[in-house]
C-alpha cells in the first residue's frame, strides 16, 4: 500500500504531525537520559570497585611478602561492603593462586578464572590492580562484581520512562485533539461546504461560526464569497431574462429603420450581397440608385427635428411606391436612400426609374401648417458594369451621387470612371494642399476694382493661388472645395485675410493709398463660433483701418444658417467692416433677409455679366439687381467685366463698382503696387 | 581494564621470586628474606641516609651467613651493605639494621642499649627479643617463620613501621 501524507484529511495531518513531532522529541530525550543514567550508573559503581580493588592491593601487599595468606584473606574479607562484588582473587608474581574471596551469594566453587569478558551491558565487572611493594611487582588482584542489581534500577527507570513517554504522548494527544477541533473541524466545515455547493449549486449554504482568527477569516471570507456569488448568481438570472427580452426586440428593430419602417442599411448590405450573388449566378444586370436630399439639414435646422423626421417618412413612403415589388428601398441613415433595381433593362429604363423617383421628391410636401418641396441628388451605379461587388457598388454610386450634387444639386448622374479619377485628384489635391500652407506655396493676387464714375481703382479683391510643385498652378475653383471639405479652410482662411490686411496696410504706410481690400469669406470660416473675434483681432494686430476692410460673403454662406449669420453681420458691422454679397442671383436669396442684413454692397456674379449684350435675359437680370441694390442704397459691383461694352451698359445702367479682366487680371502684389503709384485711371468712352 | 598477558607476570614473577620463595628453603634463608622484606616496611629518620648498612653482631650463624647473601641487592631505592660489627671494638654508627646473632643472648640488653644511639632497627631470633627491649622478633610456628614486633621500642628508636608490618605481626607489644 502507498502511504500518501497529501491525501489524508488534513483532520489526520495534524494529529500525526503533532505525534511524530512530540514522539520523536520524547523518544530523542528518553534515548538520552537512558543513556546517560546507565553510563553514570556504572561509572559510580565501577569507580567505587576500582577504588576498593585498589585499596585491596595496598592493604595485602605486605601479606603477600610475608607470604601471609590468612592475612590476605582477612584483608580481602573487606570487600563484604560492597554486596555486587561477587569474588575476588589475589594471585603473587608467579600468577599463583594466594588468597580468594567469595560473596555469600555465590557458590564456592565459582571460578574467577573462567569469568573474563567485559562490554558495556555484560552485568559482570572484572577489575585487576598490580600489587607493588617498594616499586617490585608482587603480584594482583582480581575483583568480579555483579552489576545486575544496577541494570535492574536502569530497567525500572526505562520502565518508568516509556511509561512516562507514552502518558505524554497520550496528553499531546488529547490537547491536540482540543485544538483540532479549533482549526481542522472549521476548515472541514468549510471544505465540505464548498463540496455541498459544487454538487447542488445551492449557493444559499454558509459555513457555521468562525472566530476571529486566520480560519474565523477564512469562514467569514469564503461566506462572503458565497454571498457575493449568490448575489450575482441572482443578478445573471435577472439579466438574462432582461436580456432575452432585449434580444427579441432588438432581433425586430435590426433590420428595419424605427422612422420610415424601410430596410436599414444591415439588411440593405444582406439584400444587396444576395442580390448581386444571385445576379452574378444568371448573368443579370443589377443598379442602385443612391439618392441623397439636397439641404435636408437647412430644413432640420430652421423648422426642427420633427418636421424633418415627418418629411423623411412621407419621402420614403413615396420612394417605395415609385419601384417594382422586386426592387427594394432602404434607408442608410439620414436623409440617404438607396434603391436596389434587380433585372435592369437598360439605361432609358434607369433613366425613367430616376425621373420617377426625383418627382416623387420634388413633389410638394403639405405638413401642417408648412408647405415644402425637396429635391434630391441621385447616384447610379451599374452591376456588374461598375462594381464588382456589393461595396464598391455603393461606393460608385455614392460618388456618382456626389457627382450630381457638384453639379448643382437636384439631378441624377450615372457613375463613370472619371468620377473616381476625380476623387483620386481630390485626394492628391488634399494630401499636397497640407504640406502646402507648411511650405508657403499659397499666394495673393489682387484685382483692381474700378471706380466707374471716375476710372480710378477705389480697391483690390484678393484671390488665392496655389503653385504646387508637383501639381502646377492649381485654380481655387479645384483646391478651396477641398480645403472646405478637410476644414482646412480655417487655416487657409486666416492666411488669406491677415495676409491680405497686411498688405493693405502697407498700402496705407508706404504708398498713402486707402484702398479697400476685398477678403472672400467661406461657409465653414463664417460659421465658426469665434469668427468675429478673429477678425477683431486680426484687425487689431495689423492696424488697418477699418473700413478698408470688406468680408464678401456668398449668398449660401447667408441663407446657411440665417439667424446665426445675421447675428454675426451686425456685430461685424458695428465694427465698421464692410460687407458684400458675393456671386448675388445665382442662389435664392429671400428679399426679406436680404432687407434685414445690414450689408454694404451686392456683387452681380460674372455669369449674368459675361452675357451682356447677348443675352437680354442676362441684361435684364443685371438691371434689377442694379437697381434693387439703388432700391436698397447698397453699393453695386459688377465683375467678370471683360469688354468695353459690358463697361459701358454697366455704367449706364448705374453700377459702381466693376471689376474684370477689361481693366486687369488678378496680378501679384508688385504689379498692382505700381498700378497704384501711377495713378492708373482707367477709360471706357 | 583488562590486565597485561600472563606473560607479563611470569617474568616478573621470575625476576622477583626471591623474597618469597616456598618454605621448602631451609629456615635462615627464610629469614634472611624476612629481614629484607622488613626494610621495605621501614621509615627510616630524614638524617639516616646514605646506603642502606645492615650491620651483623654475633658468630657467625645460618642466618647471618644468609644475610651476607643480601649484599648489593636494593630496596627503598638504596644498596644494601651488608657489614659485621666486631662484638668489641665495632661501631654501629651508620647501622640501618642490626641483626643480633644467637651467640649474643647473653648481652642482649648491653647491645640494645648500644644500639639506641642509632635509628636502627634491631632484629634477632634469639626467644623473646622483642620482650626484651628489641624491635622485631623472629619466631617460628608449626615450621612457619612469624615475628612480633615491639612497637614501643621502634618509636623510641624514631623508626616507623608499615600498619600493614603490624598487622601480619604474631604479637604486638605496645
Amino acid at each position: 500500500m502507498i502511504f500518501r501524507f497529501r491525501d489524508l484529511p488534513l483532520n489526520s495531518k495534524l494529529n500525526l504531525a503533532l505525534l511524530l513531532s512530540s514522539g520523536v522529541a520524547v523518544t530523542l530525550l528518553f534515548m538520552l537520559m537512558l543513556m546517560n543514567t546507565v553510563y553514570n550508573l556504572r561509572q559510580e559503581v565501577v569507580s567505587q570497585i576500582l577504588i576498593l580493588t585498589e585499596v585491596t592491593a595496598t592493604n595485602s601487599a605486605a601479606a603477600l611478602v610475608f607470604n601471609d595468606p590468612k592475612s590476605a584473606t582477612d584483608t580481602l574479607a573487606a570487600l563484604r561492603v560492597k554486596p555486587e562484588i561477587m569474588a575476588a582473587e589475589i594471585y603473587n608474581s608467579s600468577n599463583q593462586h594466594f588468597a580468594s574471596y567469595r560473596s555469600p551469594k555465590v557458590s564456592a566453587d565459582f571460578k574467577v578464572e573462567e569469568v573474563n569478558r567485559d562490554y558495556f551491558w555484560d552485568p559482570i565487572l572484572s577489575v585487576s590492580h598490580f600489587i607493588v611493594v617498594d616499586k617490585e611487582l608482587i603480584g594482583h588482584v582480581r575483583v568480579l562484581a555483579d552489576l545486575s542489581s544496577q541494570l535492574a534500577i536502569v530497567a525500572n527507570q526505562i520502565l518508568a520512562l516509556g511509561i512516562a513517554t507514552i502518558i505524554s504522548l497520550a496528553v499531546t494527544l488529547l490537547i491536540a485533539n482540543r485544538f483540532r477541533t479549533m482549526i481542522a473541524v472549521p476548515i472541514e466545515q468549510v471544505a465540505s461546504t464548498a463540496k455541498a455547493i459544487a454538487q447542488d449549486q445551492d449557493y444559499s449554504r454558509r459555513v457555521p461560526g468562525g472566530g476571529s482568527d486566520e480560519v474565523g477569516q477564512l469562514i467569514a471570507a469564503f461566506n462572503h464569497m458565497v454571498g457575493q456569488i449568490e448575489d450575482r448568481e441572482l443578478r445573471l438570472k435577472d439579466e438574462l431574462q432582461h436580456r432575452q427580452l432585449t434580444e427579441q426586440k432588438l432581433e425586430k428593430l435590426a433590420h428595419y429603420d424605427t422612422l420610415t419602417g424601410l430596410p436599414n442599411r444591415h439588411l440593405f448590405q444582406q439584400t444587396l450581397t444576395l442580390t448581386l450573388e444571385r445576379a452574378r449566378n444568371l448573368g443579370n444586370k443589377v443598379a442602385l440608385f443612391f439618392v441623397d436630399l439636397d439641404n435636408f439639414k437647412v430644413v432640420n435646422d430652421s423648422l426642427g427635428h420633427a418636421t424633418g423626421d415627418m418629411l423623411l417618412k412621407i419621402l420614403s413612403q413615396r420612394l417605395a411606391k415609385c419601384v417594382r415589388g422586386s426592387d427594394i428601398v432602404s434607408r442608410l441613415g439620414g436623409d440617404e436612400f438607396t434603391v436596389i433595381i434587380d433585372q435592369v433593362n437598360g439605361t432609358e429604363h434607369l433613366r425613367q426609374i430616376a425621373d420617377k423617383l426625383a418627382a416623387a421628391i420634388a413633389q410638394t410636401v403639405e405638413l401642417k401648417d408648412i408647405e415644402l418641396q425637396a429635391t434630391a441628388s441621385i447616384g447610379i451605379a451599374l452591376f456588374p458594369g461598375d462594381a464588382t461587388d456589393a461595396g464598391s457598388l455603393v461606393r460608385s454610386a455614392d460618388t456618382a451621387m456626389y457627382f450630381a450634387k457638384s453639379r448643382g444639386r437636384a439631378n441624377y448622374q450615372f457613375f463613370s470612371a472619371k468620377m473616381n479619377e476625380r476623387a483620386n485628384r481630390r485626394l492628391i489635391i488634399e494630401s499636397h494642399l497640407r504640406r502646402a500652407i507648411e511650405k508657403n506655396e499659397l499666394f495673393l493676387m489682387y484685382q483692381p476694382q474700378v471706380d466707374l464714375a471716375t476710372g480710378r481703382v477705389v480697391g483690390a479683391e484678393a484671390l488665392l493661388r496655389w503653385t504646387s510643385p508637383e501639381l502646377g498652378t492649381m485654380g481655387p475653383v479645384e483646391f478651396i472645395p477641398v480645403a472646405e471639405e478637410t476644414g482646412m479652410i480655417q487655416q487657409i482662411g486666416d492666411f488669406v485675410m491677415e495676409s491680405a490686411c497686411r498688405q493693405a496696410k502697407r498700402w496705407v504706410d508706404e504708398e498713402g493709398v486707402s484702398l479697400r481690400i476685398a477678403v472672400n469669406v467661406s461657409v465653414r470660416q463664417f460659421g465658426a463660433k469665434q469668427f468675429v473675434d478673429n477678425v477683431r483681432a486680426l484687425l487689431d494686430r495689423t492696424g488697418l483701418p477699418v473700413e478698408l476692410l470688406e468680408l464678401e460673403l456668398t449668398e449660401s454662406c447667408i441663407m446657411d444658417n440665417v439667424e446665426d449669420t445675421l447675428i454675426k453681420i451686425r456685430k461685424l458691422r458695428e465694427l465698421g467692416i464692410r460687407l458684400s454679397v458675393d456671386d448675388f442671383g445665382t442662389g435664392y436669396s429671400s428679399m426679406t433677409y436680404l432687407k434685414q442684413l445690414p450689408v454694404s454692397q451686392l456683387k452681380v456674379d460674372q455669369s449674368f455679366v459675361r452675357g451682356i449684350p447677348e443675352s437680354g435675359e442676362d441684361m435684364e437680370i443685371v438691371r434689377a439687381v442694379l437697381h434693387l441694390s439703388q432700391g436698397l442704397k447698397l453699393e453695386s459691383l459688377a465683375e467678370g467685366v471683360e469688354t468695353v461694352e459690358q463697361a459701358r451698359f454697366l455704367a449706364r445702367e448705374g453700377c459702381m463698382i466693376a471689376q474684370g479682366y477689361y481693366f486687369s487680371r488678378p496680378v501679384p502684389v508688385d504689379e498692382i503696387t505700381a498700378l497704384l503709384r501711377g495713378r492708373q485711371r482707367y477709360t471706357w468712352q | 581494564m583488562r590486565f597485561l598477558p600472563s606473560i607479563f607476570f611470569a617474568l616478573f614473577g621470575l625476576l622477583f621470586a626471591l623474597p618469597i620463595m616456598a618454605m621448602e628453603q631451609d629456615e635462615a634463608a627464610v629469614k634472611a628474606a624476612f629481614v629484607y622484606n622488613f626494610t621495605k616496611f621501614v621509615e627510616w629518620p630524614s638524617e639516616a641516609s646514605g646506603p642502606l648498612q645492615l650491620c651483623l653482631l654475633g658468630n657467625t650463624d645460618p642466618l647471618l651467613a644468609a644475610l651476607l647473601k643480601l649484599e648489593g641487592k636494593q630496596s627503598q631505592g638504596q644498596n644494601i651493605q651488608v657489614r659485621s660489627v666486631d662484638r668489641d671494638a665495632g661501631s654501629l654508627g651508620g647501622c640501618r639494621v642490626i641483626v643480633v646473632g644467637t651467640s649474643e643472648a647473653e648481652r642482649i640488653a648491653a647491645i640494645l642499649n648500644n644500639s639506641q644511639k642509632q635509628p636502627a632497627l634491631t632484629v634477632s631470633e634469639i626467644d623473646h627479643f622483642a620482650d626484651a627491649g628489641g624491635m622485631i622478633g623472629l619466631v617460628v610456628n608449626n615450621a612457619k617463620v612469624q615475628f612480633e614486633i615491639d612497637a614501643q621500642a621502634v618509636q623510641r628508636a624514631n623508626l616507623k613501621l608499615s600498619a600493614q608490618l603490624l598487622k601480619l605481626a604474631q604479637k604486638v607489644k605496645k
